[in-house]
């Protein structure tokens, strides 16, 4: 080879590798990226910016075969990565959180905390919220179009929904999404549509709220939730892995004005909680118990939205086999008896059934267990049915 | 205080009878000490004295205001001043149909700015709303607590309650409806001035001038007032006009 032919040759295939580059940078993600957007260490920013429009619409206000109400966890049922079109409007509900006490919440989807949107890292989610706060949403009759939420609402409808109207501004920031946010999660009047887009860039567990002001108010209102981010090469123990739920710990500040129950505004300054809850009623996973075999490995996808307290989980009688805090898997702990988690902080936490019998599961905080931050799980022998 | 107004059984807004023109008090001048920080600092602005509709206008009231102007009957009125909810709980393009003494809602703020303009007004400022509140809670003897218990329980149960004992004096300046302002838009978007901190999360703290309930519940008027836009028409939103004292 002549030293002409080398360098053209050699010039031939730079550019080659300078127009692969340019093309199709290593993602994270096997979705493209769209014209605008970048790419950093496989991940991708940049994205349009927020719609707000006006839309008539009256069907389904949860829309997403992966939108799920708890404890569920949507199974992922592809490879890869895909988009996820989830729509979920906000409205006011009327829900019991412990028995007898029902307040005119401000809820995503009807429920408190909303339904749990489960997508994988590298995925892409075209998200869109109607602010139907001025109107009256019934979620008890499942609608057509509507995410599997519905179904496992009416198949369990511990907080007693019921339509109600109050009329707010709100807004919604997902924690899983990198964006800016005085764009996408800005504030939109009742009536008003907002429509955006994010892309799971970092696997894990996190919270969405309300961001408009005055925040305490609105997320000690109900208006939160948690996505779940799996990895994209999955957690080691998938394999092993026999049962998954999802629990969210959240406060509520609420006090007696007449025969209702009304946001405590100087309760919630003060993180005087009347009421602690898993899934946001005291009797949620009492009633309804999660359930295992004895030497199930269980997995907990756990939240704590606060608003404004910390949780000190346990399950009485395990020991946490492995927890990734935050729930991404470079952050792994092993045998953990309880995990601390701020307001807003998520782990990944499982452990081994060690017989049959009741786990109870709290906050050690003990206060906060007194005030309904209790459940239990259920298992049965190891070779029962 | 009250001058001209009549005795008027606020609270049963539903299923009083009151009569056709709205009547007005007159709020006395005086020193209107902002409840929000605004510019860093506590304002303090001096408010001359002006009148102000008792009460929220009346869904007849606003219903002879389009027959005299039809321009602003529901389906005449061009879609850049409303968002498409326009009077769209009434009967017909001029007849509420239905619960015609309860303050008028679905309603711009447009439409508000022409009811008022016609009728020799205006909307109220900012201030003058906040001031003359705050001369009427002196007036009820409502302390802060039950004041900022009232404005949570307004925004958190289902609108329309009546709270009977405290509407009469209050002017049901609490308790009805949200009312448009002139200039509803000062805080925290979309006005001249955006303030960075304010617009999302958190970060009320220094926007307060004290800490207690009812300051925040009054922060919480004043936010919930500024995230809508022009064309906002929503069923707990309504207005009432001021004027000029001679």
């Amino acid at each position: 080879m002549s030293k002409k032919t080398f360098m053209q040759l050699s010039a031939f295939a730079l550019a080659l590798g300078l127009t692969a580059c340019a093309q199709s940078p290593t993602l994270n993600s096997t979705l493209p990226m769209k014209d605008g957007e970048f790419s950093i260490d496989g991940m991708i920013f940049g994205l349009a910016e927020a719609e707000v429009f006006r839309e008539q619409y009256d069907s389904a206000p949860v829309i997403g075969d992966t939108m799920s109400a708890l404890p569920h966890l949507a199974p992922l049922e592809y490879t890869g990565n895909r988009v996820h079109e989830v729509r979920l409007d906000t409205f006011a509900q009327k829900v019991e959180v412990a028995p007898g006490v029902n307040f005119n919440a401000w809820t995503y989807g009807g429920s408190v905390p909303g339904p749990t949107l489960h997508v994988r890292e590298g995925d892409r989610v075209v998200f869109t919220m109607k602010n139907r706060s001025d109107e009256p949403v019934v979620v008890t009759d499942p609608l057509r179009g509507g995410a599997p939420y519905f179904q496992q609402l009416a198949a369990n409808p511990y907080q007693k929904h019921q339509p109600a109207v109050s009329p707010m501004p709100h807004s919604m920031d997902f924690h899983s999404g990198t964006v800016a946010a005085d764009d996408k999660w800005r504030t939109i009047a009742p009536g008003e549509t907002i429509r955006f887009e994010w892309v799971a860039n970092y696997p894990g567990v996190y919270m969405y709220h309300c961001g408009t002001p005055s925040v305490l108010m609105h997320t000690a209102m109900g208006q939160y939730g948690a996505v779940v981010v799996s990895p994209k090469g999955g957690y080691p123990t998938d394999h092993l892995v026999d049962h998954e739920y999802v629990i969210v710990q959240s406060e509520f500040y609420l006090e007696k004005v007449g025969d209702e129950y009304i946001y405590d505004h100087q309760a919630a300054m003060n993180r005087n909680p009347s009421h602690v809850t898993f899934n946001g009623h005291v009797s949620a996973l009492i009633d309804e118990p999660l359930r295992a075999k004895a030497g199930d490995r269980v997995r907990l996808y756990f939240l704590n939205a606060g608003p404004s307290d910390t949780s000190s989980f346990h399950v009485i009688g395990g020991i946490f086999d492995r927890v990734w805090y935050e729930g991404n898997v470079e952050n792994e702990w092993r045998g953990m008896q309880t995990v601390l988690l701020g307001a807003s902080n998520s782990a990944v936490m499982e452990f081994i059934v060690p017989e049959s019998g009741v786990y109870k599961l709290v906050d050690h905080e003990f206060a906060d267990a007194e005030r309904g931050a209790a459940g239990a799980l259920i298992a049965t022998p190891k070779d029962s049915n | 205080m009250i001058k001209r107004a009549r005795s008027l059984a606020l609270c049963g807004l539903l299923v009083t009878a009151l009569p056709a023109m709205s009547s007005q008090v007159v709020i006395p001048a005086g020193e209107f000490v902002s409840p929000v920080i605004l510019d860093q600092e506590i304002s303090r602005v001096w408010v001359d004295a002006f009148r102000l509709d008792v009460q929220p206008v009346t869904r007849n009231e606003f219903a002879d205001f389009v027959r005299k102007h039809p321009e602003w009957q529901r389906d005449r009125t061009p879609r850049i001043f409303h968002d498409g909810g326009y009077l769209t709980n009434w009967l017909s393009a001029v007849e509420p149909g239905s619960a015609e003494t309860a303050p008028v809602t679905q309603v711009s703020w447009f439409a508000a700015r022409a009811y008022c303009e016609a009728d020799g007004g205006s909307l109220p400022t900012l201030e003058q709303w906040e001031y003359a509140l705050s001369v009427q809670r002196q007036q009820a003897n409502l302390n802060d607590d039950d004041y900022a218990r009232e404005v949570f329980a307004w925004y958190t149960q289902t609108p329309f309650i009546s709270r009977a004992e405290d509407n009469e004096a209050m002017l049901g300046l609490l308790g009805q409806v949200n009312e448009w302002l002139e200039d509803y838009q000062l805080l925290l978007s979309n006005g001249e001035k955006i303030d960075f901190g304010g617009g999302s999360c958190g970060d009320t703290a220094r926007m307060l001038a004290n800490f207690d309930a009812a300051h925040y519940a009054t922060f919480l008027r004043y936010q919930s007032r500024s995230n809508y836009t022009p064309v906002t028409t929503t069923s707990t939103l309504g207005f009432r006009c001021a004027y000029p004292e001679e």
